[in-house]
C-alpha cells in the first residue's frame, strides 16, 4: 500500500477556557490516501475546523502525530516547515475575511509565491498570475480589481487561485460553498472536482452540508464534539449509517421533493452538550434514543465493524471487528 | 448583492476630503504652515527674530513690525514666523516616534496574543498608570534641557495611549482568516504585520497621528513655558507665550499673536484628523 | 373558499442612496390566505427580506420608496400612520429574523423579553399572570418554563431562536414572517425549530410567509411557493406544480433544482446557472434572467414579459406559453 498523504495518529487539540480545558478535537485518527478526498461533517463547534487548522499546523497540537508523506510535521519549526507549505494549502469558508482588503487579486494570488520565492523577476509572477486566474475562471480584467469589488463566488475563486499558486499536493478546504448562493455553489464544487482532476490534488473537506460532501466525496467522517463516531465510505455511510448520530442527521435534512411535507422528524432531544471539560462515557449519550448505562460510563472506540466501515458506538460491541 | 465601483482606498479618501469644506478650511491653514516651515528666511530673515534692539521695544503692531516687538526689540513677526519651524518640528517629530513605537507595540500586542499580549498589556498599564507631565519632566531632567530631549520626552508619554489604541484595531484584523492564510503560505511573523496588519489599521493609526501632532505642539509650548522646552533666544510659540505673559496686561499683543497661530494650528489638525476618520471609515460611503 | 389574509398588488420598492437607485422589488403580488403556508424562495439580493420588511411596513425611512399596495385584512399597510402600525407589528403581524446571536437584547431576562410584548399588546397585567403566561408561552417552543429568569448568553444558538420565536407568537399574530429563521442552526436543531414551528401552526392556525433559499425545507413546510429573482416572482404555485420536475417551469427554477446536490441521486456533475445575480442598480432590460437563460432568445431581451397563468401555477417567462397550451390541449383531448 502505498503512504497516505496525511496521517493523524490520535491528534489532539485542547483551548484553555476560563471554566477548563475545551476538547476541540480529541483522539481523531485517520488515514488520506492520495487523490482522495475526505468529507469531515458535523455540527458546529464539532471541531471540525480546528481539525484542518491542526493538520496544517496553524494550531499547534495538544498532543497525537501529524504525517504528511509519512513524515512527522506536528513539531516542525518554522524553517523547516516552511518548504513543506508548498505541499499543503487551505481554501477558507468566508470569501470576506480570507483576501486582504487592501490588496488587488493579483496581489493576493502573486503573495504566496513571493513568499516562498518560486519565482523571481516581476514578469515571471505576473505570467503565473495570469495561469491562475485562466485555470480558476477569472478574467484578465480583475487583476487589479479589491476584494470588496467582487462577489462571493469570484472572491471564493480567488481563494482557490491563491490556494493552488504553488501547486500544493494536499488542500483543506473549510466549508468553501457555505457562504454562496446555491447557483454559485455549483459553480464552485464544480470547479474544485475539476482541478482535482487535472491536478491530482488531495482533498480534506470540511462542511456541514450533507448533499454537498457526498457529491464531492470518496469517504466520510462524522464528527461529534471532538471525537470521530462514524468514517466510511460515502455510499456506505448514506445507505447503512451505523453510528445513532449519523442516523439522526440524515434524517434531518430536508429532501427537496414533493411527497416529504412534513417528513422532518425531530429525532433528537435536548442540545448539543459543552465540549469544555466533557464527562466520560459517550459524548452522544444524552441525546440518544438507544444510550444505555454503559454509554454513559465508558467511552466508545472506533472500531471497523465492515470492511472499510468504522463506527464509535457500543451498539457494535458484539460486532465482530473486521479483519482483512 | 453588494457592488461598489473601483477607486482605491486613497482615491476614495481624497474625493472625500475634497468634499468636505471643513477639510479643505483645515488643509489650506496647514498647507499655509508648510509653506511658512519652507519659506521661512525668505519671509523675515532669521536675525530679526533674535537680534535685540532696545530703541525698539515694546512697539505696537505697525507697518514696519507687524505683530510688534517685545522687551528686548525682537520683531515679533519674525519671533512667530520662525518659530512655526520649532513648533511644529515638536510636535511632528514626537508623534511621529509615538506612531512607530505605539504601532509596533500595539500590533505585536494583537497579533502574538496569548501571553505576549498580556505581558504588553500590563507593562502599558504601569506606563500609562505613570502621571505624563512628571516622567517627561524627570526625563528632561535626566538628559538636559533641548529641543531632541522635549521631542523624546513628548513621544515617549504619548507612545502607550497609542499602542492600547492601535491593539485594539489590530486585534479585529488578526482574527480574520487573511492572516491565517498568511501563515498557511509560510509567511513569517514580521511579513505578516506588516504587510496584512498595518495597512489595515492604517486609518487609526493617520488619526491618532494627527491627533497627537496637535496636543504634542500644545504640550511643548506648555514645556517652554515652564522653560523647559526651547531654550532663549530661540523662538518658539510657547516660550512667546511665557515671555509675554509678564507683561500682557499692558502689551496684550505679545500672547495675541503667537496664542493665534497655536489655536490655529491645533484646530486645523484636529479638523484634519477627524475628515481623515470619516474619510476612512466605509460606513459614511456615500454621505462625504 | 378561504378567507384572504394578506394581499400584496403590483408592490415596487426602491433605495435610493445618493445616485445610486437600486431597484430591490419590481412588481410584485402575491396572496396569502389565512391558516396558509407560503415559502419565498430565491437567493441573496433577490428582494425577499425586502418584502417582508414592507409588509411590516418596517423598510429604512429616509433611503426607500415603496409603490403598490399590500393588503392586511383588506387595509393598506404602507398608508398606515405609526399609531396603526405599532397596534399590529408584535400583535397580528410578527417576524423572526435570521440571527438569534443578535436578535435578543443581551441585558435583559428572557422572561421579560416575552413579557414586554405581552403587556405592550395585552395592557397592564398582575405580574403572577404575566410570570404564568410568559412560561406557558415558553413552554410551546419546548422551553422550560422555569428558565424565563435567564439571560440569552445562558440559551444555545438553537434555543435562542426559539426564544425569538417565542416573542413572535406571544401575541397569537395572525401572520408570522420568519426570514430564514434556521439558516444560522444545525440540521438536527433546524429539525427541531422546524418541528416546533408546524405544530404552533396547527395550534394557532396562523399563516407564514417562509422566506429561505432552502428548497428542501420549502417542501417541507409549505403550502403555496413563490420563487424570486432581481426583485420578481418568476414562478408561483403550490408546492406540486414547483416541485413536480414533469411540469412546465421557469428556467430560473429548473436551474436553482439543477444546480443543488440531490441526496437521492448521484450526479457526476452539477449543472450551475451560468453568470451572477444582476446588480440591482443596474438591471437587464426585458427578461432579468435572460443573460443567464440557456433559452433566450432576441424577443426576451426587450420589452415586458407575459405571466403566464393554469390554474393556480404561474410562470413570467415566454417560454412556456407553448407548453401551457400543449396542456390545455391534452386535457382537452
Amino acid at each position: 500500500m502505498s503512504v497516505p498523504v496525511i496521517e493523524c495518529i490520535e491528534l489532539k487539540k485542547y483551548f484553555d477556557t476560563p471554566f477548563g480545558k475545551l476538547h476541540a478535537v480529541d483522539n481523531v485518527s485517520f488515514k488520506l490516501e492520495a487523490h482522495k478526498t475526505l468529507g469531515i461533517v458535523g455540527e458546529s463547534g464539532c471541531g471540525k475546523s480546528t481539525l484542518g487548522r491542526t493538520i496544517l499546523g496553524l494550531h499547534k497540537a495538544t498532543s497525537g502525530k501529524v504525517l504528511f508523506d509519512g513524515r512527522e510535521i506536528q513539531d516542525l519549526p518554522a524553517k523547516q516547515m516552511k518548504p513543506l507549505r508548498k505541499e499543503m494549502q487551505i481554501i477558507f469558508q468566508d470569501p470576506y475575511s480570507s483576501l486582504n482588503p487592501r490588496d488587488t487579486v493579483s496581489q493576493i494570488i502573486a503573495q504566496p509565491i513571493r513568499i516562498q520565492g518560486i519565482l523571481k523577476t516581476p514578469s515571471e509572477i505576473d505570467a503565473r498570475v495570469q495561469e491562475l486566474m485562466d485555470i480558476v475562471g477569472l478574467g484578465k480584467r480583475f487583476a487589479n480589481t479589491y476584494p470588496h469589488e467582487m462577489d462571493g463566488g469570484r472572491r471564493q475563486r480567488v481563494g482557490i487561485a491563491r490556494a493552488l499558486a504553488m501547486n500544493p499536493k494536499f488542500i483543506v478546504c473549510d466549508e468553501p460553498v457555505s457562504a454562496l448562493d446555491v447557483s454559485i455553489q455549483a459553480q464552485i464544487l464544480n470547479l474544485m472536482m475539476d482541478l482535482q482532476d487535472q491536478m491530482g490534488l488531495t482533498y480534506l473537506f470540511i462542511t456541514h452540508n450533507l448533499a454537498v460532501v457526498k457529491h464531492i466525496s470518496d469517504d466520510i467522517a462524522v464528527m461529534y464534539l471532538g471525537q470521530m463516531v462514524e468514517k466510511s465510505e460515502t455510499e456506505a455511510l448514506f445507505k447503512d449509517p451505523l453510528h445513532p448520530y449519523t442516523q439522526a442527521l440524515l434524517k434531518a435534512i430536508p429532501i427537496p421533493e414533493i411527497g416529504h411535507r412534513n417528513s422532518i422528524k425531530n429525532v433528537l432531544k435536548g442540545e448539543v452538550t459543552s465540549p469544555i471539560e466533557p464527562k466520560p462515557g459517550c459524548r452522544f449519550a444524552p441525546r440518544c434514543p438507544y444510550a444505555t448505562d454503559a454509554c454513559r460510563s465508558v467511552e466508545p472506540q472506533l472500531k471497523e465493524v465492515k470492511k472499510g466501515h468504522f463506527v464509535a458506538c457500543h451498539l457494535f460491541d458484539d460486532a465482530k471487528e473486521c479483519t482483512e | 448583492m453588494k457592488k461598489t465601483r473601483g477607486n482605491s482606498i486613497w482615491k476614495e479618501l481624497f474625493l472625500r476630503l475634497i468634499h468636505n469644506k471643513r477639510a479643505i478650511f483645515a488643509m489650506a491653514i496647514l498647507l499655509l504652515l508648510i509653506l511658512i516651515v519652507i519659506f521661512a528666511d525668505l519671509i523675515i530673515p532669521y536675525s530679526k527674530a533674535v537680534d535685540q534692539n532696545i530703541l525698539d521695544r515694546f512697539t505696537r503692531p505697525n507697518s514696519s513690525h507687524w505683530f510688534g516687538t517685545d522687551k528686548y526689540g525682537r520683531d515679533q513677526f519674525a519671533r512667530t514666523i520662525h518659530g512655526t519651524r520649532i513648533s511644529l518640528l515638536i510636535g511632528f517629530g514626537s508623534a511621529t516616534i509615538a506612531a512607530i513605537l505605539g504601532t509596533t507595540i500595539g500590533v505585536a500586542a494583537a497579533y502574538f496574543g496569548g501571553k505576549v499580549d498580556n505581558i504588553i498589556c500590563r507593562i502599558l498599564d504601569i506606563w500609562m498608570a505613570m502621571p505624563s507631565l512628571l516622567v517627561t519632566l524627570a526625563i528632561i531632567a535626566g538628559l538636559g534641557v533641548g529641543i531632541p530631549q522635549t521631542i523624546f520626552a513628548l513621544a515617549f508619554g504619548a507612545t502607550p495611549g497609542f499602542a492600547r489604541t492601535l491593539r485594539a484595531a489590530a486585534l479585529s484584523v488578526a482574527s480574520q482568516e487573511f492572516i491565517e492564510s498568511s501563515v498557511a503560505q509560510g509567511a513569517s511573523h514580521g511579513r505578516i504585520m506588516l504587510h496584512d496588519l498595518v495597512p489595515n489599521v492604517i486609518s487609526q493609526i493617520l488619526i491618532q497621528f494627527t491627533m497627537n501632532v496637535s496636543y504634542m505642539i500644545l504640550l511643548g509650548s506648555t514645556l517652554s513655558f515652564l522653560g523647559l522646552g526651547a531654550q532663549p533666544p530661540t523662538p518658539e510659540w510657547g516660550a512667546m507665550l511665557a515671555e509675554g505673559l509678564q507683561d500682557y496686561q499692558f502689551y496684550p499683543y505679545l500672547v495675541m499673536f503667537p496664542g493665534m497661530f497655536l489655536a490655529l494650528t491645533a484646530l486645523a489638525i484636529n479638523i484634519f484628523g477627524d475628515a481623515l476618520r470619516d474619510g476612512f471609515d466605509p460606513k459614511l460611503k456615500g454621505r462625504a | 373558499m378561504s378567507e384572504k389574509l394578506l394581499e400584496i398588488k403590483d408592490l415596487k420598492v426602491r433605495y435610493v442612496v445618493g445616485k445610486e437607485v437600486s431597484e430591490a422589488v419590481n412588481g410584485i403580488s402575491l396572496t396569502l390566505n389565512k391558516g396558509e403556508t407560503l415559502g419565498l424562495v430565491g437567493e441573496t439580493g433577490a428582494g425577499k427580506t425586502t418584502t417582508a420588511l414592507s409588509i411590516m411596513n418596517m423598510l429604512p425611512q429616509y433611503v426607500s420608496r415603496a409603490e403598490g399596495e399590500i393588503l392586511f385584512h383588506g387595509k393598506n399597510v404602507l398608508k398606515m400612520k405609526n399609531h396603526e402600525l405599532r397596534k399590529i407589528r408584535g400583535k397580528q403581524i410578527s417576524m423572526v429574523f435570521q440571527d438569534p446571536m443578535t436578535s435578543l437584547n443581551p441585558v435583559y431576562r428572557v422572561g421579560e423579553q416575552i413579557g414586554e410584548v405581552l403587556s405592550l399588546h395585552e395592557g397592564k397585567m398582575p405580574k403572577e399572570e404575566l410570570r404564568k403566561r410568559v412560561g406557558e408561552i415558553l413552554e410551546m417552543v419546548g422551553i422550560p418554563a422555569a428558565r424565563q429568569d435567564e439571560y440569552p448568553h445562558q440559551f444555545s444558538g438553537g434555543m435562542k431562536q426559539r426564544v425569538i420565536i417565542a416573542i413572535a407568537i406571544a401575541c397569537r399574530p395572525e401572520l408570522l414572517i420568519a426570514d430564514e429563521p434556521t439558516t444560522a442552526l444545525d440540521v438536527t436543531i433546524q429539525a427541531q425549530v422546524l418541528d416546533m414551528m408546524q405544530e404552533l401552526r396547527d395550534s394557532l392556525n396562523s399563516s407564514i410567509l417562509m422566506i429561505t433559499h432552502d428548497l428542501g425545507i420549502v417542501a417541507s413546510f409549505c403550502d403555496k411557493v413563490a420563487i424570486m429573482y432581481a426583485g420578481e416572482i418568476v414562478e408561483y404555485g403550490t408546492l406540486e406544480d414547483i416541485f413536480d420536475r414533469t411540469k412546465a417551469h421557469h428556467p430560473y427554477t429548473e436551474g436553482l433544482f439543477n444546480a443543488i446536490p440531490n441526496l437521492n441521486v448521484i450526479t457526476p456533475r452539477l449543472n450551475p446557472i451560468h453568470g451572477l445575480t444582476p446588480d440591482p442598480t443596474e438591471l437587464p432590460k426585458g427578461c432579468k434572467f435572460h443573460p443567464r437563460c440557456p433559452y433566450a432568445t432576441d424577443a426576451c431581451k426587450e420589452g415586458a414579459v407575459p405571466v403566464l397563468t393554469e390554474g393556480e401555477h404561474s410562470i413570467m417567462c415566454r417560454r412556456v406559453k407553448d407548453r401551457f397550451k400543449q396542456a390545455e390541449k391534452e386535457e382537452q383531448a
